[in-house]
Formats: C-alpha cells, structure tokens, sequence
C-alpha cells in the first residue's frame, strides 16, 4: 500500500453545454494504491463517473480537463496528448461498463470484441488471441464454448462477465467499474463482486469502482470517496468512514442503510430500500458559494454558505470537507 | 408518398429543428400567410383574365411588361393562372387534409382505445395501406372515380391517413392508461363520450402538428397527379400547369416562364407547411427533440 | 433463423397480396364504369377485344364466380387484352419491363453509394455547414416533385448546355458502327432519367444513415470501443458503420414504393420505355386492363420487397434470429 498507481492532484472537468459551464468534477484529489481497491459513491450527476473517466480522457465532445494532474505512476496523463492516451487506453487502465446496458456492439461476435482489443495493443497472432480469449472465459466462469455467441444471446449477468474477461484482456494495472453491478438482481450482484475481488487479488489489480449504491461500495472497496456535486466530501478508510461518518451527507447515506445487512440481503436476495435525502439534488449548472451542500445542510451557517470546506484529517485515512464536522451531535 | 416520406419527415425534421429552431417555422407561417392571402384576394387584385386567350402572337410569349411572367401554350397570362391556380392547389390540399385527418385520428381512435379484435383488424388495414405503393394505387382509384375536383380530393384523402392513425393509436394507448380516463369509463360513461371527452383533447395536439405535415404531402399529390393528366381541367391548378407546361413541350423548346413559376409555387408551399409542422411538432412534443 | 418468425412474415405478405388481388377485383368492377361499358365507349376497343372481355370478366355470373375466374385466370398469368395495343396485357408488360429495371438499378445505386456517403459526411461534420447544406438540399429535394425536376434538368442540361438527350433510350432510327457507340448512346439517354430519379433518393439515404448513424455514435458501445484504444476512424468504421447500415439497407427494399412513383414520373418526363411510361399511356388513355396489370405487378413487387427487406434484416442483424 505504499507506492501510489494512481495520483489525482485537484483535477477539474467541465462541460460546456448550451446554457452555461456545468463543472461536473471540480478540484478533487485521490490516490489508487497499486493491487488496491478504490470507490466513489455518490447520487447519480454527482461527478463519479465523469472523475473516474477524466483520467483516461474518456470524456464526450463537449467534457474538457480544465486543471489539473492524473499522475499514473509518475507520468501526467492529463498533460499527454490524444494519441498518447489512446495507446495508453485498456493496455494500463482498462473499464468495466454497465454490461447490461448496451455496452457490447450488437453486430459483432463477442470473441471478435475481445480480440479486437488484444491485437490492438500487442502483436500477436489471431489464433493466439482467441486462446488468451478463452482463458480468459475460464477466468471469469464463463463456458468457453460461447466464445463466437453475438452480446444478445447472453443473460446480464453473463454480459457483465464478459465486460469484465474484455476489461482484463491486455493485463491492465488498473481496472475502472463505472456501476459494474446495477441493473443485476442482487444475487448477481453479488456474484460480480466477489468475482471482481477474486480477480483483484490474484492478478494484483487495482481497481476503481463507481456506484451510487453506498452499500456495494462498502463491500467492495477498501477506500473510498463519496461525492456531491463535483466534490469529495469525504474520503478515506471504507470501514472508518462507515462506523465513524463525519460530512453530514456521508452520516445521511449511511443512516438511509441503517443496517448494512449485505450478508442478510445475500441471501433473501432483498434489497432493503433506503430512505431518501430530503431537498433537491443540485443543478449542476448552478452556482452554489461555499460547501455545495449547505442547501440542503441542517447545521449550515454563515460560514458554510460562503467558504469552501478545507480537506481535514479526523482520522488515521480518514477525511472530510465540512467546517462543522465535530460540532454535529 | 405519405407513407414512406413521414418517416423521413421525422427525420429531417428533427435534424432540422435543433439546427433552426423555430425561425424556420416563422418563415413557414408567412409563406402560408402570402399565399392564402393570394388565394383568397387573388380574383380582385388579378391583372389579368385566365380566360383571355390572346391571339396567335400572344402564344408562349417570354416574359414583359405586357405579361410579367409570359404566356402560356394558349396564349394565356401565366401570373394570372399562378393566382388562379393558388385557389385549386391549397383547397385540395386543405380538404384532402381534413378528410385524411379525419379518417387517421378515427382509425387510431378507435384501434387504440377498443383494442383487442378491432384494433387488430384497424391495424392491419392500416399496415396495408401502408405496404401498398402509394402513386399507382392513387392513379387507378382516380382513373376509376374520373378526373375531378372532389374526387382527386377524395382520393388523396382515402390513402394517406395511415401514418395519422399509426400515431394517434400509439397516443392514445398512453392515454387510456391515465386515472381519469379510468375513473370515467368506469363510472358509466359511454364509449364516444370518453373519448370525445377526455381521449381526444390530449391526443390533438399530436393530429395537428401531423395534419400540417399531411398537408404538404397531399399538395405534392395533387400536383403529381395532375401532373400525370389525372387533374381536373376546369379547375386549374399549378399542377395542371405544369401538366399543360409538360404536353407542350415547354422544357425541350426552352420554356423556362411556363414551367418554373408554377413549380416555385408548389415548392414553396410545400415548404411552408413543411416547415410549419416542424415547429408545431417540435413545440407538441419537445422530448422528441434529440438530433 | 427462426422458421417462425419466417413464417409470420410469409404469411402477413400472402394476406397483403390476396388483399390486393380483393381490391383490384372489386375497384374495376364494382367502381361505376365497369370495364364492359367503358370498352364498348371505346372507339378503338375490337369486336374481339369486347368479346375476349366478356368471357374474361364473366359479368353474367355471380360475383364469387368471377371471383373465382378471376383468380384462375391471373394463375394461369392471363390479365387479358389491352385496349391500345391489341395485345395480351402480359406481354405488352414483358417489353417494358427491361428499361425499367436498367433506369431503377442504376439510380438505386447511384442514391445508395451517394447518399451513405453523404449521411456519413453530414453526420461526421454535425451542426456545421456540411451537415447544414446536405440537410437543406435533402429539404428542396422532398419539396420539389420529382417530375419538375426531370424538367428543371431537361431545361439545363439539355436545351441550354446541349449535353445529353431528353427523350427515349435510343436515339431514333440511329445506325451505329460499333456495339461500343450503342452502348455510349444507351448511356447519354440514361443519364438525365437516372440523375433524376436519384436525386430523389439520395436526400432520403441521405438523411437516413445521417440520423441512423449519429443514433449509434452515441450508444454505449461506442464509448468501449473508444476505451479500448481505437482510433475514432476505426471506432467508425469497425463499429458505427455495421450498426448504422442495418436500417438503411433494409429501407432500401422498403422504399421500392416510393421509387417507383418516381420511376412513374420520371419515365413519363423523359419518354422513358418502361412501365411506369406505360402506365401514363395507359391512364390517359383509359386502358384499363393494362392499367389493373401493372397495378397488379407493382404491389406484388412492393410486397414481395418488404418481405426480402424483413428477411435481409434476419440474416443481417444477429439479434432478430432468436
């Protein structure tokens, strides 16, 4: 857990639409540990994804880095050119999309989108790809057989494990799940997670995983960042930030969960609803001084609406950005 | 044509909204404003007589003061058969519209809120009007009926309504499902009631905006059946001028005067109804505005 | 495949043309001037060619037995004689049905490989002025009859610039040195009708594989195919290409309807040979029985088109099959 894979320094992604600058990531800094697992929990339109992708540069025509560094082992991805980037994209950082959703092209065989990605970035023979292609079937417990099967033919589950043999083919060092399990029926789910810790830990990966489900990524990630509006709000020890919550958003989310009955869910294959945040969630063109949150806030005051939180330590990895952290009850 | 081209209608259409917004709509609205107002005032403010054949040395006559947009085969002034004409071209494409309006949103009506055996039925037939070619099936009804105002009318009418009834159907699918679309009917409203009612004021924004689109398809029609010597040669339109243009040869013996104003006026009005349904259909349903 | 779905879509194209069949049954009889009267109006109607109509119609039988004899006789490909050429209605059809096919076939691939390629252009320069011409011209195109065009383009290329022919295939009792000169005279006669008729079609590609292409661009799958490292041209051509063809190869055949109301119209402004010509001749001169032929085989065609395009998506689109 030394030596930081991953180095985001105060990264800013903005996207210029039509009526005005959303600032959908604005100034946040994190580090993914190499073999480690990392999440972003968050409300959706909160930021999560748009960070994670920023740092492949995975943005849509009109998302730009505005500021900022992605320090991957040293080197400063945000500064690299396109072209830099794309050789560098599924050879060092790979994604899991959502494999439910229409994340495999329809029309072409599944061995051919794998494969495609391999002899993209090493030099190897077409029949050499496809055994890697059916190595890697076996790896995520899919029957090899159904190699030349079209995405369609799939269930979402099994979907989801090909996204994730297609996330592992050219032996990435970090691994992104942009919501890898929604849309899965909670045994599923569960079955993609602990497959993906598996992985984790025998290929020494590290991974990023992005949810808006607090509870997956408590299961899942040893840290974590939890997001509003554009923003950390706390970051830290998975454990240390569930038992000891400190942003008034992070303690709201994790009361929505009163019982983190993971296990329990597992196996009445039940998900237990959580209760939801009272106020609006903010418009991400809008302008909001101070904490983001104060809006919805309880215990804001002056201060809250006018000056940005600073990064606090409360904790051995453990941080959070309210300035009323320790006056709240 | 209605069959097919709706589709690509949409298409354009919204292609074309996000790009001009509704200026272009505006512009649609003034061209129709020109022309109806032509059609309308068009025998008071005539300069000339369509009936005034001229003599030998008024035939086919480019255009002068005397005539500004030159004569026809007949030695007829071609402005006053445009004014003339704008009469004949915009009434058939109105009624032809209403008629095709009419029948559209009470097929789609009737399929979509009875469902089950009807609906299939309606369906069906609708799908078949859709399937068959829509010129040749227009060119035998109107060799059958014969040439005339009310039948070319007719004829349009009767085989463009598909695509109408298609979306009213899909709408009031949607609608039936509503709370008081349920209350009502079980509280013992009659069938016509509830449609009439609650079923048809929320479907009819969506037959509008399709009804000026419709419009624009069923003057190309009439033009083309005109065209095609399927016109109604007492009551001439720009259609059956181009009719008249084309058996005299007016294109091979260089008679621009004959041949484009009649067809710069079907263009324009076909773009302005076009251009109107845009708007229209942009400002109905503003979640279909994605490219 | 699935025979099922095979199967349905068989069956819904048999109740299309027996509808068909339906219709032209009753449209020329029951309509008022059934084709008895209307021959014996006819000045140039032969003895034979009423009495032929008589046996043919069988109009003192009851209508289920002419029902009946119709269908026999359209079976046995007799759809009787035609009024203006004294002919067997088949065979006047038969000799137009080459020039036709020559006009279509190359038109359509004229419109397929222009307007993909304009699609692709527009779609790739979205919101700029590429995109804004291709989307107006595509505009003009739908709003001007396809007839005026023919005559624009007569007006232009033939009258003003002398360039090319405006009537027939051949030119009229010409003697040609060699089959090379034949074929460069064939092809001077084709080039107006198929430009026209070819304009028509492409805005509508156009259009097509522009929406149909920009709709998958911004799919899911897109976004892991950029992930993966592509180049944006290969993510294109290896991913949106095949996705984006699928509606458009199939609106091709669908389109069959509307082309040949273009190929009727085109025809008639170049004198062109083929049916759609004859089906102008045949109107305006109230030839019914060649009339009720042709209406006859161009809604089989159009049928049998929407069932290739339905079959064409099976084999294309893997997702169908199950």
């Amino acid at each position: 857990m030394s030596t930081p894979l991953l180095e985001v320094r105060d990264l800013k992604t903005h996207f210029h639409t039509k009526e005005g600058i959303a600032k959908a990531v604005d100034g946040i800094s994190f580090e993914v540990y190499e073999g480690a697992s990392f999440g972003f929990v968050g409300e959706s339109g909160c930021g999560k994804t748009t960070a994670a992708l920023s740092i492949i540069k995975l943005l849509p025509e009109n998302g730009k880095i505005e500021g900022g560094q992605v320090l991957f082992r040293g080197e400063d991805l945000a500064a690299k050119s396109d072209e830099e980037i794309r050789l560098r994209r599924w050879k060092d950082i790979s994604i899991i999309f959502q494999g439910a959703m229409n994340s495999l092209n329809p029309v072409m065989k599944i061995s051919k989108q794998i494969t495609e990605a391999i002899r993209l970035h090493e030099d190897i023979s077409i029949p050499e790809s496809r055994k890697r292609v059916k190595g890697l079937f076996t790896q995520v417990g899919l029957n090899p057989a159904l190699l030349d099967q079209y995405p369609h033919e799939f269930s979402g589950g099994m979907k989801q494990r090909v996204m994730i043999a297609l996330a592992l083919a050219c032996n990435p060092l970090l691994v992104i799940g942009d919501e890898p399990t929604t849309a899965l029926d909670v045994m599923v789910q569960a079955q993609i997670l602990d497959l993906l810790e598996d992985l984790r830990r025998s290929l020494h990966l590290a991974t990023i995983l992005i949810s808006h489900d607090l509870s997956v990524i408590f299961d899942a990630c040893e840290r974590l960042a939890v997001m509003y509006s554009g923003k950390i709000v706390e970051m830290g020890n998975s454990r240390e930030v569930y038992t000891r919550p400190a942003h008034p958003y992070t303690r709201k989310l994790v009361a929505a969960f009163p019982d983190l009955e993971l296990e329990k869910q597992r196996k009445t294959g039940k998900r237990t609803l959580g209760k939801s945040i009272a106020g609006d969630p903010p418009n991400p063109l809008g302008r909001i001084s101070g904490c983001k949150f104060h809006p919805r806030c309880e215990w804001a005051d002056k201060r809250c609406s006018e000056e940005d939180p600073v990064s606090m330590e409360i904790g051995a990895d453990h941080h959070v950005f309210c300035w009323k952290w320790d006056k709240i009850g | 044509m209605p069959i097919d081209k709706v589709t690509t209608f949409q298409r354009i259409k919204n292609a074309f909204s996000v790009l001009y917004g509704n200026k272009t709509g505006f512009a649609g609205f003034l061209i129709l404003c020109f022309f109806l107002f032509i059609a309308v005032f068009g025998p008071f403010i005539k300069p000339y007589d369509i009936m005034d054949f001229g003599g030998a040395e008024d035939i086919l006559r480019p255009p002068s003061f005397e005539h500004l947009l030159g004569t026809d085969d007949m030695g007829r002034d071609i402005l006053g058969g445009l004014i003339a004409g704008s009469r004949i071209s915009l009434l058939v494409g109105v009624m032809a519209t209403v008629l095709s309006m009419f029948l559209g949103a009470a097929i789609g009506l009737g399929a979509g809120y009875f469902g089950g055996f009807i609906d299939a039925v309606l369906m069906r037939l609708t799908d078949i009007f859709l399937v068959l070619p829509w010129l040749p099936l227009v060119l035998v009804l109107a060799a059958i009926l014969g040439a005339n105002l009310w039948n070319i009318i007719l004829v349009i009418g009767l085989t463009s309504w598909a695509g109408t009834a298609r979306v009213v159907r899909a709408q009031t699918l949607s609608v039936k499902e509503r709370t008081y679309v349920e209350r009502a009917r079980s509280l013992g409203s009659s069938n016509l009631r509830v449609i009439l009612r609650h079923i048809l004021p929320n479907v009819f924004p969506v037959i509008f905006a399709n009804t000026v689109l419709i419009a624009a398809v069923a003057i190309l029609s009439e033009t083309t059946l005109s065209f095609l010597g399927l016109g109604d040669s007492l009551n001439q339109s720009w259609g059956m001028m181009l009719h008249y243009a084309f058996e005299c040869g007016a294109a091979s013996i260089g008679a621009y005067w004959f041949l484009l104003p009649p067809g710069i006026c079907v263009v324009l009005v076909v773009l302005g109804f076009t251009f109107l349904g845009y708007a229209l259909d942009e400002w109905i349903n503003p979640q279909i505005r994605k490219r | 495949m699935s025979s099922r779905y095979l199967g349905n879509k068989i069956a819904q194209a048999l109740i299309t043309i027996f509808i068909v069949l339906c219709i032209n049954f009753f449209l020329f009889r029951i309509m008022p001037g059934d084709p008895l009267s209307m021959l014996m109006r006819n000045p140039r109607a032969s003895q034979q060619a009423i009495q032929k109509a008589k046996e043919f119609y069988g109009l003192d039988q009851s209508l289920p037995v002419q029902f009946g004899r119709y269908l026999q006789d359209l079976l046995k490909l007799d759809f009787g004689v035609s009024f203006m050429f004294k002919k067997p209605v088949t065979e006047v059809i038969g000799g137009k049905v080459g020039p036709t096919l020559l006009l279509l076939g190359v038109s359509e691939i004229m419109a397929i490989v222009l307007g993909i390629y304009l699609g692709i252009v527009a779609a790739s320069h979205r919101g700029k002025i590429v995109d804004i011409g291709t989307i107006s011209v595509s505009l003009l195109l739908y709003s001007l009859p396809t007839f005026l065009l023919g005559m624009v383009l007569i007006l232009i290329f033939s009258v003003y610039w002398g360039l090319f022919p405006s009537t027939g295939m051949v030119t009229a009792a010409a003697r040609y040195a060699t089959l090379w000169r034949q074929f460069l005279d064939l092809l001077s006669h084709l080039f107006l009708p198929a430009i026209t008729l070819a304009l028509t079609l492409i805005g509508e590609y156009g259009m097509l594989m522009r929406s149909s292409l920009l709709e998958v661009l911004s799919e899911d799958f897109i976004v892991t195919a950029r992930a993966k490292g592509l180049r944006e041209r290969e993510v294109i051509r290896k991913h949106g290409y095949p996705n984006a063809l699928l509606p458009v190869v199939t609106a091709i055949s669908i389109n069959l309807g509307l082309t040949i109301a273009g190929a009727i119209q085109v025809e008639t402004v170049f004198s062109w040979p083929g049916i759609g010509r004859l089906m102008y001749d045949a109107l305006n001169n109230r030839d019914y029985p060649l009339l009720q032929g042709i209406f006859l085989l161009v809604c089989i065609c159009v049928i049998v088109a929407n069932l290739f395009s339905d079959l064409l998506y099976m084999v294309l689109d893997p997702r169908v099959k199950s």
